[in-house]
């Protein structure tokens, strides 16, 4: 007979638990004179015994089977005494040896608790029908060899936990560390490469969504963020970073702040973020993001694919992650807000002069580039000034931005570029059009404008109408500065002939630019 | 070199398995590492190499069941195995195994059919001979099949065998026992245009409920103690034996006839794949290995040995046409019908995994009420609408 193995721990980085289990079988089958060996776990809430690992023939494997064991019957002695019993059964004789693993000594006193493990194992030796019964000498060796066995036990899960709080450790630190950066980043609102060109904040978003994915290991990620509007708040789609690191955009998904109408809108309105537990569901999480008490957003982990169960351990980091999260978020947010406002107008939420200006001489390059044409319209309102003192200056705000909402409407969702360059001078830029395209969008923009009604508390009505100027790059100049020029010169014509219609630069009479320039010339400073 | 086989229910395939290897001849063998993982684990352990890579390394090579070929494709965990397998492309398989295997119609395959069974009703003459004249008739439905369980039952004329075997039953019922079910009432977890769940359709309810049944009424012992006590009792020490084994060792002693409910073909066929892992250092080894593996013959050396068949055409004509009962295995083999390859599937089964598991659950606590299954299923099927959406 062969005396016990002696220590064999195993590096945690064999393989894992499971490994670790196969190898232990494996030196006890090979140490005792059994025909096999099982290795079952023990879950005392459904009183079921789960097969796990088998040994035979020198070889172990993962097998799975689920029994409930009965009263009276020695496997159940054994559990009920956590002693080791053995029994002559008709299939063999078996020697069952439970053990019980408790450990409470790994505490996480920055998490506000101590985590406890707590584990019921069974070993069963077997010997097949015919051989001898286990000998109460032959069962203390066992208990010997499973004894030493077990201090490896010990030292593997206590190693196990160690890592796990490292790896928490590491989460914290890390994820702490991309929304510091973040913050840093909005706030300095740094240049960050060698084109001078901002840091998006679609960046910042991805590395705090990324992060949360990688120290999780979430299926995915998503996050939505809440929008007020005057009619109604909508929780919308920002980002979702999945397991294999895709980010996709969520833009598209918008979700009503309406009592009933989403999940999400529940969990949000119905629930504070100290609630986010009682929203746990095997495989899918919730934490609302709140900063000084107001619920900005919500960050979901789902393992909907793996259909993994999060662990309770992981609320708990997430909990106390929340907090920094929606912090470094809120920042996001206003950092993005803030450039919002460097770029758009308030007004008419067009994109301002430098802004369009930036934009426009990257398309121009782009289009030099690879050959395409590009065009560029100058829209002008037809007698804005007189509008504006005829009526109010509310009314006149009021014109602007019903022609910015049309301009927005009419144009080539995500491909042409609007601008308001001041007063009542509107831009618009279209890659890949030629001039007869532009002419044909003027031409709706015209008909479009011709319908607008603007309330004027009165009974008089305010026809609308604009003059617009086209250039085309590279036809008529192939830098911005000459095809505004350009265009400006178009719009001239227009202005001077009627209003309300639109010129293209390059059908413009032959002299008319050096009449334009010696009219120019002529005036008076003060008239320029 | 690596590889992961998945279990079984007893220790015969990856016997098999091992000396199969042994006894390889081609080089391909070289040093190999065998780690056999159950379902679970093994579709835990290619997740948890996409949580941590570095610590959760893949094998060289594995086997997955072909439905899970998408999944793990479309995560980046798989090698095109088109360019490198020898013979793939002129390779014959069943029409329906190749049909689902480039469902996509990706130019790449990521995995090579390797073995299939199909879920069969055996039966002993000898004692049924009094309660059914004509059992291809009688047992060709379920309900005909219940019935003369249920007069057996009411005897005790069993010859002092089991009235019902269902070799693998691991406990609660299982997807395995139901999947083949559920088909036989032509019913599933999608429609067949694949755009919403039918997780409460009444064929898939009814698939389900009859296999609860068979639990309810005391036919299937769910967490005995039967097997932990006695072992596995010989598969063919019964009256009645449903299984997707075609072992050798029964020899005349049980009649095969088709699935309940598929006496005339379009039951379903399971059917095991070799894969190579796209993070393998030594793919060329791999490779040469599954090629190997996969080959008519050495595939049908492996799979007589548990009682399944290869999936090559001709392996798999050679192999029936040489049984004493190749009439009706050519039946049920007959418009087969292969488990899905989309990657939202092999999730949707989980879901009705973890369902199955808490109908057992109180099944055998005496707690289950009729409701609970319909319950179930409506909230399962919401989640599987759900992962419809997520790809």
């Amino acid at each position: 007979m062969k005396k016990s193995q002696g220590n064999i721990f195993i590096n945690d980085n064999t393989g894992g638990y499971a490994s670790f289990i196969r190898d232990a079988l494996s030196r006890l089958a090979a140490g005792f004179p059994v025909d096999g060996a099982s290795y079952y776990e023990y879950d005392s809430r459904y009183k079921l015994l789960h097969l796990r690992v088998c040994n035979a023939g020198g070889f172990s494997y993962d097998h799975e089977d689920h029994i409930r064991p009965e009263p009276g019957t020695p496997v159940f002695r054994a559990l009920e005494k956590m002693e080791p019993v053995s029994a002559t059964l008709p299939c063999g004789i078996h020697l069952y040896y439970p053990f019980l693993f408790e450990c409470d000594e790994y505490s996480a006193p920055r998490f506000g608790r101590s985590v406890s493990v707590s584990r019921i194992g069974l070993i069963r030796l077997e010997r097949r029908s015919g051989h001898n019964d286990f000998t109460s000498e032959e069962i203390e060796n066992i208990s010997t060899f499973m004894e030493n066995h077990l201090v490896n036990y010990y030292r593997y899960e206590y190693a196990s936990l160690r890592n796990t709080h490292e790896k928490n450790l590491k989460a914290v630190t890390s994820l702490a560390e991309v929304f510091a950066k973040s913050l840093n980043k909005q706030s300095r609102m740094e240049a960050a490469d060698e084109k001078g060109k901002s840091q998006k904040s679609d960046d910042s978003l991805r590395a705090i969504l990324s992060g949360v994915q990688m120290h999780f290991g979430f299926d995915r990620v998503r996050l939505f963020l809440i929008d007020k509007n005057e009619d109604m708040d909508i929780l919308k789609g920002e980002l979702s970073v999945d397991i294999t690191g895709k980010v996709k955009d969520l833009s598209l998904e918008q979700i009503p702040l309406e009592p009933g109408f989403h999940r999400f809108a529940d969990i949000i309105l119905k629930r504070n973020s100290e609630a986010f537990l009682d929203e746990y569901k095997d495989c899918v999480v919730y934490v609302p993001l709140v900063v000084g008490g107001e619920t900005i957003g919500l960050m979901i982990g789902d393992n909907f694919t793996s259909q993994q169960p999060i662990e309770k351990q992981e609320l708990a980091l997430l909990r106390s992650l929340g907090t920094q999260m929606a912090l470094a978020v809120h920042n996001i947010r206003l950092f993005k807000k803030v450039q919002a406002m460097a770029k758009y107008d308030s007004l008419t939420r067009l994109p301002l002069r430098s802004y369009f200006d930036e934009r426009f001489q990257e398309e121009i390059c782009r289009s030099i580039r690879y050959g395409h044409k590009l065009s560029f319209m100058f829209v002008d309102i037809d007698l804005f000034k007189i509008i504006n003192d005829t009526y109010s200056h509310q009314t006149g705000d009021e014109v602007l931005r019903a022609i910015a909402n049309t301009i927005n409407k009419t144009i080539r969702q995500k491909i042409d570029f609007p601008g308001r360059f001041g007063g009542d001078e509107m831009v618009i830029f279209l890659p890949q059009s030629s001039t007869e395209e532009a002419k044909g969008l003027a031409e709706r923009l015209h008909r479009a404008i011709r319908d607008i009604h603007i309330d004027t508390g009165s009974e008089r009505e305010i026809k609308l109408s604009v003059s617009i100027g086209i250039s085309t790059c590279p036809d008529d100049a192939e830098t911005m500065e000459t095809l505004k020029n350009n265009a400006d010169l178009a719009l001239y014509w227009v202005k001077e002939h009627g209003r309300g219609k639109t010129m293209v630069y390059s059908e413009l009479p032959p002299d008319y630019a050096e009449e334009r320039a010696l009219h120019e010339a002529r005036k008076k400073p003060g008239e320029r | 070199m690596k590889v992961w086989l998945l279990s079984d229910y007893d220790n015969r395939k990856h016997q098999a398995f091992r000396g199969l290897i042994y006894r390889s001849t081609s080089g391909a063998s070289g040093d190999i590492k065998i780690e056999v993982k159950s379902r679970t684990n093994l579709w835990r352990s290619l997740f948890a190499h996409l949580r941590d890579a570095r610590n959760n390394p893949l094998p060289d090579v594995l086997e997955l069941p072909l439905n899970w070929t998408r999944r793990f494709a479309s995560l980046g965990v798989l090698a095109d195995l088109k360019p490198h397998v020898r013979y793939l492309a002129e390779k014959a398989y069943l029409p329906a195994v190749m049909a689902e295997l480039c469902r996509h119609g990706d130019s790449a395959i990521y995995s090579v059919p390797w073995w299939q069974k199909s879920p069969a009703l055996y039966y002993r003459e000898k004692v049924l001979k009094d309660f059914c004249s004509d059992p291809a008739a009688g047992l060709s439905t379920w309900k005909g099949f219940r019935r003369i369980l249920d007069r057996l039952a009411e005897t005790s004329r069993f010859h002092n065998h089991r009235l019902l075997s269902i070799p693998g039953s691991s406990g609660p019922v299982s997807l395995g026992e139901v999947l083949p079910h559920i088909w036989g009432r032509r019913g599933g977890l999608y429609s067949d245009d694949f755009t919403r769940a039918t997780f409460t359709r009444d064929e898939t309810i009814g698939g389900i409920q009859d296999w609860l049944d068979l639990a309810i009424d005391g036919y299937v012992r769910l967490f005995s103690q039967d097997r932990f006590d006695n072992g596995y009792l010989p598969d063919e020490d019964c009256v009645f034996m449903l299984s997707s084994r075609r072992p050798s060792y029964l020899g005349g002693k049980m009649k095969l006839l088709p699935y309940p409910g598929c006496a005339g073909g379009g039951g379903l066929l399971l059917v095991n794949n070799l894969a190579v892992s796209s993070t393998s250092l030594c793919q060329d080894e791999a490779f040469s290995l599954v090629s190997w593996l996969s080959d008519g013959l050495n595939a049908g050396i492996f799979a007589d040995y548990f009682g399944v068949f290869p999936c090559c055409t001709a392996a798999f004509e050679s192999r029936i046409s040489r049984d004493r009962e190749s009439d009706v295995l050519r039946r049920i083999y007959s418009s087969p019908e292969v488990l899905p390859n989309f990657s939202f599937y092999p999730s949707a089964e989980l879901l009705l995994q973890n369902l199955l598991w808490k109908l057992s659950l109180k099944i055998s606590e005496g707690k289950f009420l009729q409701e609970d299954l319909r319950r179930e299923l409506i909230k399962a099927q919401g989640e599987a609408d759900y992962l419809l959406t997520l790809d």
